[in-house]
């Protein structure tokens, strides 16, 4: 069964028809599935800013990332749970949409991004933690982490 | 602070500015110089989001049958104006007013449609900046 099989299966189930042919529950589905980005998204780019030294600069690196991240992780829940639900309801259309191809890939190379940051440049935040502008390296990170998220958001 | 203030600008312009270009407006998929009514009988109807879709079979003077695509909006919109699922479907005589893309093919952008019971309703579209006609 090839994925385009696959995908048409999935958009002629009843659930993937009902959210599909819906008042209500698809632009409820689809507004939540923009806010929750939009709350993920924007919180992730405050601590990409603070990576690049650009915005609550005397605050602790270490500080910043403990209390945003909690919050982008839970907001990224929900875009993901919404997003299969939108993709359940068109999914034969958005394998044809070869957009939609980048909006999966790039969250992985985001995340991929953030593991590679907290493996190794995180790990010794302790040297860099009050420090106004922090190391290339991190503001590396950052400025990938800032360029992922707008190309996740921009593609479809 | 002025780059700071700079920097949330920009972010902010990346992050909302961006699905509004990936969410197509009127302008970027229709032409607003090419306006056009049609008159035929429907062949098939979409009632799906996030556009519902309806077909339209038009007899040009020559004889020839040609098969439109007409986007209206969601089945949300629709419903907000009187039109109901049942208000259109195959076999119905309907008058289309709409534009045309832009990409030239048989594909239009409904404004206002004349459903089988001679009532007139906008076609749902009107959150897209587009012209109502």
């Amino acid at each position: 069964m090839s994925l385009y099989e696959i995908c048409v299966l999935i958009h002629d189930t009843s659930i993937g028809t009902a959210i599909r042919e819906s008042r209500l529950m698809f632009p409820v589905i689809e507004g939540t599935h923009l806010l929750a980005m939009g709350a993920s998204a924007g919180i992730i780019a405050f601590s990409d800013l603070r990576l690049l030294g650009w915005v609550m600069k005397k605050e602790p690196v270490s500080e910043v990332m403990g209390r945003l991240l909690p919050w982008a992780i839970g907001g990224f829940v929900v875009v993901m749970i919404t997003g299969i639900l939108l993709f359940w309801a068109d999914a034969e259309s958005l394998y044809r949409n070869r957009w939609f191809r980048y909006k999966v890939l790039f969250p992985f190379l985001a995340a991929l991004n953030a593991l590679i940051y907290h493996s190794t440049i995180h790990r010794k935040v302790r040297a860099w933690d009050r420090a106004p502008t922090p190391p290339r390296s991190a503001r590396l990170a950052g400025l990938f982490s800032l360029a992922l998220w707008a190309l996740v958001i921009a593609a479809v | 602070m002025t780059r700071a203030k700079l920097a949330v600008f920009v972010t902010s312009l990346l992050v909302t500015g961006a699905p509004l270009l990936a969410h197509h407006s009127f302008v970027a998929e229709f032409d607003i110089n090419a306006p056009v009514t049609l008159t035929g009988v429907v062949t098939k109807v979409e009632w799906t989001n996030p556009h519902t879709y309806f077909y339209v079979d038009v007899t040009d003077q020559t004889g020839s049958v040609v098969n439109w695509a007409c986007q209206t909006g969601s089945p949300n919109a629709l419903e907000n104006r009187g039109w109901k699922r049942a208000s259109l479907k195959a076999g119905d005589t309907v008058s289309v007013r709409a534009y045309r893309a832009k990409a030239g093919t048989n594909f239009v952008n409904a404004r206002s449609v004349q459903l089988p019971d001679g009532r007139w309703v906008f076609a749902g579209s009107s959150g897209d900046f587009g012209p109502e006609r």
